[in-house]
């Protein structure tokens, strides 16, 4: 879990992510779906966006959570 | 339809309370304390990104190209992903060089460059006029539909050549516009460029927006439709409110590319997003919230689109009137109420983007394009005074121009069609913006010909072909090219033919800014002072932002601070009153650490001039800032030169390269920074604490007081309170408990209880203490010994002390309540049955023996001795009824039953009754009984037999316990409401100690010798008397005599009297 965290908070990780993204939203990938029909296309990126929200989430409360240890052992240090 | 009065009154009402919302946060604000100084509220204005565009526009497109609004709002999504990177260099920037619009931030990046500016702003207010016009177009179209003027669709506020129905609309909205712009954001000049009011109401339009959206959407799916899948099923059925057969629609994945490309940068470097997201930042921090808050905001918005743009469709209305079907669908249904929310949610949508872009706009051209200006002609100068003003002017002026653009240009577009022409402008920012954060070569020369080409090419391509579709050039530049060069037709550049206007403008403008802006800057050299703001700005998020190195070396102090400061405060004067550029000016020498000072050394002088260029940015661009400094306080070529010593002084004495020293200054810069954030979060800690300590001294006001009213409660208690702790050691006592004991209260504090008791009580007490762990409540007795050995019986009511949780402490309070005259008084009733049981068997033993004897003996007894027998038994009888007379009337009192039955009289009569009555059996005892009685008594209303009894006990008492030749009197007397009976007498008196219970039952004085009696008289005295309103006392002394005064109301309050 720790290791995850320290993943997620890594500048180079939301560059991936960003460019697995805007991968994933275009062509080929989006191909897929063309032949389907317009509830099924909508939900899965509706899902999609749900997902990217969720990791956004995460992504927020590593680095919230790790600046707020800094900000501890910082205070400790000075004690 | 709505009454247009209905309509205008939301909408003057909605603003009105905007604007009272924004004006109570300042208040706020300039308390100390800004309510919207918060992660959500930054997130919720963030929201701003959702427009009339989204609101309106994303069902027409949904209409009309199915899913394909959606990349509008996924590509933010994606680009959030780098904010904590890019957003986060963004405001730190910002806070630096007190950046206060995009344009700033560019021109900052690139040498402070004017030209940098300018190009920026001409290019945000030709890109972004569209994107007002929509704004305003929304409003007045919606206004017009709801209120019936209009059909729906895309209509116009005025019949072409005359006054139509709704020709006022667009005027008034603009008027409004313009009002609530300046009042909520161009109020004041302020140098940080921060308004919490306009945050306050930019959440606010974000929250009511998303609700009314959320609101029909929910009315279509679950009223229109059973939800979900009855939608879509129903849609499936047919095949005309299938917005889009089969997905995506025709060639999507580059249009899809570009607008996801598009909107990526747009939700950040559109010139309203920019000043949210940076400008009014105030903490790093709320990026974090802002990075899922907003994606989740967007989300929200359009869940229901597609159900809506399906429900329009299925309701019978044309795909051209798409834009319109959020207001189109409650008016068919006539849910009047739900398009006026409706109305209201557009009006939210569109007027934040109009407040924050013209307040933008407003501000950068003031800032970029006028003061140059203005700095150019002398003539001009009263300008710099009045800057404020311009900037009303300058929201005026684009307000009104937007409303132009509607009214002749934009007319039949889609309002997405029109958006995107706006996110393609912007998107002209992003080569410079990016390059400048993370490249450190990009220099000024590359953004001016890469903003130049894009902007160019932006114009050919998008710009040029809404004006020839306005008829204004000739068809044929658009179909041929100019002068027939079809490979620069507009629409086809170089021959790239079959891509939509957007991708065809993505593509080459991109091309064209990024290649020259690469190019520019590779050819063209830095100096070493853009190297060195570049080196900043690709580095800010490892070191500190303080561009202008200051060592410690102070130098000779030999400038005249006097005629420096006068040249600083005639330029600060040049562009504030001058009350505030004094006191910016006090700001930055206290500041500097020169605020006193006659003379200042040229590096105090640069420090000086540092502090007044970065309070000058914050109101009028870094760029400006920097040139009215440096034109202002020009340095001496002596100061120019101990100056440039001073530098090679410092780099001697380190004894290190130019190159050596940098990073040095790095290393510090970074440590500065590093401590300036924690001093900031200490602060802020500081902050929270003050509030909490505030919070506990109110809370211990509170404590203090109730504890106050508990402890007064406990001192006035007629019981004694003993708290003892877990080790039976009393910790408090009350005042009561003190006299009981006889004790001080620091004799009994620390001690334990057992030491107050014999060998007897303390093993009861420490019995309980043993299980005084439970939760029960204990009474028992105790018997105290006081200190001066007298012997208190209590009754002890235990109760554990609990802690916050419920437990018990160990420790214990205890409520000890004197009865040992109850125990008395228990004792003397005891003793009183006793004698009376025994006075009723030796007079019925009596009675008993003698019928006896008068039944056997009779006939052999003499007549005389038979009387004398009778005589006896009756006497006996008589005492016997005296007895239970006594002990009925005792019964009466002791069970209340004692009735009174009132009528008017006048006493004398009574007394002189009872006068005669006592005369006789007075001078049996040798005693003189006297009377002393007016001539007429008032009447009172009285019990008159009670009242004899009352009497006759008195006078029975004053007869008994009087001595020889002694004198008895009634004394009659009359105050203003009393009368009142005295009986005197001069007999063996009271004792003091006897006198206050001398009314009790069964009390009987300690000076009776005899003790005769039950001590029933004078307790049936008191009652009769209170039991007719009145009120008996006591006066004695022993040996002396006694005096008991009888006192009487003249008249029973309410009754009126008429004496039998």
């Amino acid at each position: 879990m720790k290791k995850l965290k320290s993943l997620f908070r890594q500048t180079e990780f939301h560059a991936l992510i960003f460019c697995i993204a805007l991968g994933l939203l275009n062509w080929p990938f989006l191909g897929a779906l063309r032949s389907r029909r317009l509830e099924v296309v909508a939900l899965c990126l509706f899902l999609f966006w749900l997902v990217l929200i969720i990791l956004l989430l995460l992504i927020s409360r590593c680095i919230e959570e790790d600046d707020r240890g800094c900000s501890g052992e910082s205070r400790k240090d000075k004690t | 339809m709505i009454e247009p009065w209905v309509v205008l009154a939301a909408f003057c009402l909605y603003f009105g309370l905007l604007f009272w919302g924004a004006l109570w946060v300042e208040r706020r604000a300039a308390n100390g304390w800004s309510p919207v100084n918060n992660p959500v509220v930054y997130s919720l204005a963030l929201g701003v990104y959702c427009t009339a565009w989204t609101y309106y526009g994303s069902v027409g497109k949904a209409a009309s190209s199915g899913v394909l609004f959606l990349p509008i709002y996924l590509g933010p999504t994606i680009g959030i992903l780098l904010w904590w990177t890019v957003l986060r260099k963004l405001v730190r920037l910002k806070n630096i060089h007190r950046i206060t619009s995009i344009a700033d931030f560019i021109s900052a990046r690139y040498n402070k460059s004017q030209a940098v500016a300018a190009i920026a702003v001409v290019i945000a207010m030709v890109g972004l006029m569209p994107y007002i016009a929509l704004q305003l177009k929304a409003i007045i179209s919606t206004f017009l539909l709801i209120t019936g003027q209009s059909s729906g669709g895309v209509v116009r506020s005025g019949a072409p050549g005359g006054l139509g129905p709704g020709s006022y609309v667009g005027p008034l909205v603009v008027a409004l516009m313009i009002a609530s712009t300046i009042m909520l954001g161009v109020r004041r000049l302020d140098p940080t460029e921060r308004h919490d009011g306009m945050m306050a109401a930019l959440a606010i339009e974000s929250v009511v927006k998303l609700a009314a959206f959320l609101v029909v959407g929910i009315f279509v799916t679950y009223f229109m439709y059973d939800g979900f899948s009855d939608m879509w099923e129903r849609v499936a059925a047919s095949e005309q409110t299938n917005p889009v057969s089969g997905g995506i629609g025709p060639a999507p994945y580059a249009e899809w590319a570009s607008y996801l490309a598009v909107s990526v940068w747009a939700i950040l470097f559109l010139p309203r997003q920019f000043h949210v997201a940076v400008v009014e930042n105030s903490d790093e921090k709320h990026i974090l919230t802002a990075m899922w808050l907003l994606p989740l905001h967007m989300l929200l918005i359009n869940v229901f689109v597609l159900p809506i743009a399906m429900g329009g469709l299925a309701g019978g209305f044309s795909r051209e009137t798409a834009d319109a079907f959020v207001l189109l669908i409650p008016l068919q249904y006539g849910k009047d109420w739900l398009a006026l929310l409706v109305f209201i949610g557009g009006v939210s949508a569109a007027g934040g983007m109009i407040m924050v872009s013209s307040i933008t706009l407003a501000t950068m051209m003031t800032n970029h394009l006028l003061l140059p200006v203005v700095d150019s002609q002398p003539r001009l100068a009263i300008l710099k005074r009045n800057l404020l003003r311009c900037r009303w002017a300058a929201v005026a002026g684009l307000i009104l121009v937007g409303y132009w653009f509607e009214e002749r240009i934009i007319r039949d577009e889609m309002l997405v069609n029109i958006g995107l022409i706006s996110f393609t402008a912007v998107l002209q920012f992003a080569p410079p913006i990016l390059g400048g954060l993370f490249w450190r070569k990009g220099n000024e020369s590359g953004a001016i010909l890469g903003l130049c080409g894009g902007f160019f090419v932006w114009c050919y391509t998008q710009l040029l072909p809404s004006f020839i579709r306005n008829g204004w050039l000739s068809p044929g530049l658009l179909k041929d090219g100019p002068f027939g060069w079809e490979l620069l037709k507009p629409e086809a550049l170089f021959g790239l033919a079959g891509l939509d206007p957007i991708t065809h403008t993505v593509v080459w403008t991109m091309l064209f800014n990024v290649s020259l802006y690469v190019l520019g800057s590779l050819y063209f050299p830095q100096d070493e002072e853009e190297q060195s703001i570049a080196e900043q700005f690709v580095g800010v998020l490892a070191s500190c932002g303080r561009h202008v190195y200051a060592p410690h070396h102070e130098g000779d102090a030999y400038i005249d601070l006097v005629a420096r400061t006068e040249e600083l405060r005639r330029l600060l004067c040049q562009y504030f009153p001058e009350g505030k550029a004094e006191s910016l000016l006090d700001k930055c020498l206290e500041d500097a650490g020169v605020k006193g000072a006659r003379r200042i050394s040229i590096l105090q002088l640069v420090e000086l001039q540092g502090e007044v260029e970065k309070f000058l940015a914050g109101s009028i661009g870094a760029p400006a800032a920097y040139k009215a400094v440096h034109q202002s306080v020009k340095l001496t070529s002596r100061e120019s030169r101990d100056l440039a010593e001073v530098y090679a002084e410092v780099l001697a004495d380190l004894k290190v390269t130019p190159s050596e020293l940098k990073q040095k200054i790095d290393y510090y810069q970074e440590r500065e920074l590093l401590l300036v954030h924690q001093a900031n979060e200490l602060e802020g800690k500081v902050g929270e604490l003050e509030r909490e300590v505030a919070e506990r001294r109110r809370v211990q006001a509170a404590l203090r007081e109730s504890e106050g009213r508990f402890r007064g409660l406990v001192e006035a208690m007629n019981e004694g309170l003993a708290v003892e702790d877990a080790n039976g050691v009393i910790i408090y006592v009350n005042d009561r408990l003190c006299d009981m004991w006889g004790c001080p209260r620091d004799e009994i504090i620390g001690r334990s209880v057992t030491e107050f008791v014999d060998e007897a009580q303390r093993q009861t007490l420490e019995g309980w203490m043993c299980g005084k762990r439970s939760l029960e409540t204990a009474m028992y007795e105790v018997v105290w010994t006081g200190r001066s050995g007298n012997i208190i019986s209590t009754l002890v009511s235990t109760v554990p002390l609990l802690d916050t949780e419920g437990k018990p402490t160990g420790g214990s309070f205890s409520v000890i309540t004197d009865i040992s005259q109850l125990k008395t008084h228990m004792r003397e009733k005891a003793n009183l049955v006793s004698m009376f049981a025994h006075d009723m068997r030796s007079s019925l033993t009596g009675i008993h023996g003698l019928g006896l004897r008068l039944l056997t003996k009779s006939s052999s007894m003499d007549e005389q001795k038979k009387e004398e027998y009778l005589r006896i038994i009756n006497k006996e009888a008589s005492k016997l009824e005296s007895l239970v007379d006594d002990f009925l009337e005792f019964s009466r009192l002791e069970t209340g039953r004692l009735k009174l039955s009132f009528r008017a009289v006048s006493l004398d009569r009574e007394l002189l009754e009872l006068f005669e009555f006592y005369q006789p059996r007075a001078l049996q005892k040798g005693l003189r009984l006297e009377i002393q009685i007016g001539e007429t008594l008032p009447i009172i209303e009285a019990d008159v037999n009670r009242l004899r009894r009352v009497f006759t006990n008195l006078l029975d008492n004053a007869l008994k316990f009087s001595k020889e030749e002694g004198v008895v009197r009634i004394v009659v007397e009359e105050t203003a409401t009393d009368l009142v009976v005295k009986i005197v007498d001069e007999g063996i008196g009271i004792d003091p100690e006897d006198i206050p219970f001398i009314f009790d039952i069964f009390h009987r004085t300690r000076g009776s010798e005899k003790r005769e009696g039950y001590g029933i008289g004078l307790a049936t005295v008191k009652a009769i008397v209170e039991g007719h309103g009145g009120r008996v006392r006591v006066d004695s002394e022993l040996g002396r005599g006694s005096t008991f005064s009888v006192y009487l109301p003249k008249v029973k309050p309410g009754s009126s009297c008429v004496l039998e």
